[in-house]
């Protein structure tokens, strides 16, 4: 069988969870996650490109210890980080990199600002929660989406709204 | 509200300042992270009313705080204690030893998105957050 994946395809979706338990769905889905880490790499289309990984590793490496922000805020989690690459292993490609930070309850969040009045952070939670709060102009939203391993498309909307590709 | 509650309340037009011990809460252009308003560990968001206090005199007790600590005292980010007030939440004057105009910003609401709501609004208001003093970071 031959598969053939263009790389719009890949552009198109975020990372797609397999819904089937075939060796075709798992070998599809296996590669669909091969070509988006190749993707990822990539300096223009991809996160990983950017060096985002390296930022992200760094913030958690700073907030590992306990009262990392001087007011007894809690250490970022091992699960906290692994879920924060996944999240960012789900987003679409293309995708303007985020600034990474942490919270004092122990979250880690990505923040992607274009000015005070039009802004979203996302904060990854050990529980693998994504809560979220956007300001776009008089707007406002904010919520919670379970992280499943794909990018949730309120989250990935209201990023593009932020920051228009 | 409680009498004492009252006794203790903070008016809308005083001017607030958190302290900034974390790089990483500050943006390259020194706008603040909505990250630095977020109230855990506690309940409550310490912060030090400006009341009578000369500039000089706020650095000060940043730096006793961040001494206290062995941390860098970034910067300060002001606000006024009517955004608090806008969200529902309550600014209550709660004095200690080495800072009289330290107070609480409580009542904030239990989950995580609404936090994150009232953290970006009041982050909005500060604009750029102030720069410590060479001698004090």
């Amino acid at each position: 069988m031959i598969l053939e994946m263009t790389a719009s395809a890949l552009l198109t979706y975020g990372a797609l969870a397999s819904q089937g338990n075939s060796d075709t769905a798992r070998f599809i889905a296996e590669q669909l996650q091969s070509g988006r880490h190749h993707l990822q790499d990539s300096q223009v289309l991809g996160l990983y490109g950017k060096g985002v990984l390296n930022d992200l590793f760094q913030v958690y490496e700073e907030c590992l210890t306990p009262n990392w922000d001087g007011y007894g805020a809690l250490p970022v989690s091992e699960t906290a980080y692994i879920l924060a690459q996944q999240f960012l292993d789900a987003l679409p490609l293309g995708m303007p990199p985020p600034s990474f930070g942490a919270e004092p309850d122990g979250h880690l969040t990505m923040e992607w600002h274009h000015s005070v009045r039009r802004t979203i952070s996302v904060s990854v939670s050990p529980e693998g929660e994504l809560h979220y709060a956007a300001i776009l102009g008089s707007n406002k939203a904010y919520g919670t989406e379970v992280f499943y391993g794909e990018a949730p498309k309120k989250i990935v909307d209201l990023i593009y709204e932020v920051i228009p590709s | 509200m409680t009498d004492e509650e009252t006794a203790n309340s903070v008016s809308s037009d005083e001017l607030l300042a958190r302290f900034i011990l974390y790089k990483r809460y500050l943006r390259q252009d020194w706008t603040v992270k909505p990250d630095a308003f977020i109230p855990h560990p506690w309940p409550d968001l310490s912060v030090t009313r400006h009341l009578q206090l000369h500039d000089a005199e706020l650095w000060m007790i940043g730096r006793t705080v961040a001494r206290q600590i062995a941390k860098a005292l970034h910067g300060r980010a002001d606000f006024s204690a009517a955004v608090a007030r806008q969200h529902k939440l309550l600014v209550v004057a709660a004095p200690v030893l080495d800072n009289p105009n330290h107070a609480n910003i409580t009542n904030w609401p239990p989950d995580k998105p609404a936090q994150k709501a009232i953290a970006q609004e009041i982050a909005a208001s500060v604009g750029k957050a102030r720069k410590a003093p060479s001698d004090m970071s």
